[in-house]
């Protein structure tokens, strides 16, 4: 079945029922005879007056078409018989989301090169809005777009911005807020206010500026450069330091990356004992010494003052001569990873290592390895492995005990007993977490 | 010739908040026959369900465990994508304490696996399925509620979110002894809980800390257990 709407500037569009899309607020819809747009219709408790206006400014403001490919802009506010109802907006060529590089997702491996040219991209696109005068609010790997087919050499890797009915618009001296937000992405001077109990839609502006897009941009380029790891999350260190902590039953667990963002707390940077960088991360000393510097500026020097964050064309600029012409900084180990060619190693390859120590290694006495689903399709090289893994556990615990022995001697505040009782399982219990919810 | 194990059999975007969910199932003989057919249907679909939504896909991560005279580990935490579909038959007793004991023990073995890479989290779920009286020791399911109170209780917020879904001649006192969180199936069809589970694990997998995840409607056959309220009693 078809709809007609007509839009504000006098177009009939007749739009098929069928949803090609659908979200929080509406569903997006196939326009007939129209290849290169779409209709966003919204739910009907989701067509107010305000919307109604933000969406009429924002036609107004005029868009090239290579813009156009860079954010879905809205281009007509459309009505049906009851009134307001959507708008229409350019289709998009792909809906690939950006996590797809961060997590290597659909058996394809994103190489830095690659990773470089997608942050570039994605600079390039908020100096677009911001040269609009605008601010994006809602930075979400969701609402970014990304073209990955390699076969289409001009387009690959090029960002389009989607879901732009919910930026932060200004103009005439009225705001029309951005009112959603995905916490992992907010600036800590929103999540400041909004920890005092306000929401983005009640709370006194500004909420979202230039400075708080920029803090996210930065969040997505550490997340490509670093392996899909975002820039607040933390690990466990298990050092030997740790044991000594363990014994208190306050000892330090993990803070989730919005409770680091709050507090200022950038773990690749900041020690802390008892925390360090995830496993699956590169050390921040694998990026070029410019590149964290921009990471630095943004997230520390910026916490307490946003205008110090690193800005788009900085960050354009520094990534390119960070890579080199035609990527001569970038070089490749025996096992293909790309990386900077200041790191005496590979840092990828080190990942590996790390993350099969952890993998493989059997958690706790009581519990099966986790290969255990699986067990009867190990082969026996796997086998061996696994039990050189053991073996290695046994040395670890060893050395770990006998370490906390001498600690236990040297600061004499640790009962015997609490050493020897302590077993790997025990001190997995304390591996107690902060939760999101 | 069997294929070698990658990174993503076990984990996958590390990177991304991660929500461990254990499926604790009871295959005592009593499920044998319908029950257990819609359970393992119902399963199929749930992965189905969940490896569909794009975000969710990447970030649930679920277990197997089932408990009927024996506890057997049908699989351990894994990408919902990874998932095996299993084909679960129905026979023995219902030792539930030593299930419990089982899914608490390898929840926190995952929330430690989170901790030591990393990998951010969401409160982990242990969902339960029961079909009947446990013929577990009064001291062991003494236990086993101290365990899942334990985990509960942990940190601010709380360490574990233990759910209990009763059917057929399942014992409502028990299941209330273990969690406040009590569902019931008027009858044996798993298919729509199994629809509410997946959409849950995708909400909360996508939820903004702080915020209250607003599930969705229980299906026409689930309700809230209240104390005291036989099951299909007030049933319409």
């Amino acid at each position: 079945m078809k709809i007609e709407y007509k839009g504000i500037s006098g177009t009939v569009y007749v739009i098929d029922e069928e949803k090609i899309a659908r979200g929080g607020e509406g569903s997006i819809h196939n326009i007939q005879n129209n290849v290169t747009q779409v209709a966003k219709i919204f739910k009907t408790e989701y067509r107010n007056r305000e919307r109604e206006e933000k969406l009429i400014l924002m036609v107004q403001t005029k868009m090239s078409e290579d813009l156009l490919e860079q954010i879905t802009w809205p281009q007509d506010v459309i009505y049906d018989s009851m009134g307001f109802a959507g708008y229409i907006m350019p289709k998009l060529k792909s809906t690939d989301v950006i996590t797809a590089v961060y997590n290597n997702e659909n058996g394809v491996t994103y190489d830095c090169k690659k990773r470089l040219l997608t942050a570039m991209n994605l600079c390039v696109a908020v100096q677009n809005i911001h040269e609009m005068g605008q601010v994006c609010g809602d930075l979400n790997p969701q609402n970014i777009c990304i073209n990955l087919d390699e076969n289409d050499r001009k387009n690959v890797f090029h960002i389009t911005m989607v879901d732009a009915d919910s930026y932060h618009i200004s103009a005439d001296g009225k705001t029309y807020r951005c009112e959603v937000g995905l916490a992992e992405y907010i600036a800590p001077e929103i999540q400041k206010k909004l920890s005092e109990g306000y929401t983005l839609k009640n709370a006194k502006l500004p909420t979202y500026t230039k400075e708080s897009d920029l803090f996210a941009l930065a969040v997505h380029i550490f997340t490509l450069l670093m392996n899909g790891c975002h820039p607040f999350a933390c690990a466990k260190d298990n050092t030997i330091q740790q044991i000594n902590d363990s014994f208190d039953k306050n000892s330090v667990v993990t803070p989730q990356p919005i409770d680091n963002i709050k507090d200022g707390f950038f773990p690749f940077y900041h020690k802390k004992e008892g925390i360090t960088y995830p496993v699956y991360a590169p050390s921040f000393e694998a990026l070029p010494e410019k590149i964290c510097n921009l990471f630095v500026r943004t997230f520390t020097d910026g916490y307490d003052n946003p205008q110090k964050r690193a800005g788009t064309q900085e960050w354009i600029d520094t990534l390119q001569e960070c890579a080199g012409v035609n990527c001569s900084n970038i070089i490749k180990c025996v096992k293909g990873h790309e990386y900077f060619n200041h790191n005496k190693y590979c840092p990828f390859c080190g990942i590996e290592e790390r993350m099969r120590g952890i993998l493989i290694l059997p958690q706790n006495d009581n519990l099966e390895p986790l290969t255990s689903y699986k067990a009867g399709s190990q082969t026996s090289q796997q086998k061996e492995q696994h039990d050189s893994n053991g073996i290695i556990a046994l040395v670890l615990i060893f050395i770990i005990l006998f370490a906390a022995v001498c600690i236990k001697a040297c600061n004499g505040t640790i009962s015997q007993s609490a050493i020897t009782d302590m077993t790997v399982g025990e001190l997995h219990d304390e591996a107690d977490m902060l939760i999101y919810k | 010739m069997a294929k070698q194990f990658n990174m993503d059999d076990f984990i996958k975007s590390c990177g991304e908040p991660h929500l461990a969910c254990a499926l604790l199932l009871d295959v005592s003989g009593s499920m044998a026959g319908d029950a257990i057919n819609s359970l393992n249907n119902s399963i199929k679909q749930f992965k189905y369900n969940v490896s569909d939504d794009p975000v969710a896909r990447n970030r649930v991560d679920v277990a197997l465990i089932t408990f009927g005279s024996e506890v057997k580990v049908v699989s351990d935490f894994m990408p919902v994508t990874e998932m095996p579909v299993p084909v679960l038959r129905a026979g023995g007793r219902t030792d539930m304490a030593a299930g419990i004991d089982k899914a608490v023990d390898m929840v926190k073995e995952r929330t430690g696996l989170y901790h030591n890479l990393g990998t951010p989290c969401h409160k982990p779920w242990i969902f339960m399925i029961t079909d009947g009286l446990s013929t577990s020791s009064e001291s062991a399911m003494m236990q086993a509620a101290q365990k899942i109170k334990m985990a509960e209780s942990k940190g601010s917020n709380g360490h574990l979110s233990f759910w209990a879904l009763g059917t057929g001649d399942y014992d409502q006192d028990e299941l209330f002894s273990l969690t406040k969180r009590v569902i019931e199936l008027r009858n044996q069809d798993f298919r729509g809980v199994f629809d509410w589970l997946s959409e849950s694990m995708a909400v909360i997998s996508q939820s903004r800390p702080g915020e209250d995840v607003e599930f969705g409607t229980l299906p026409e056959n689930v309700r809230k257990a209240e104390r005291g309220r036989r099951i299909d009693e007030d049933w319409y």
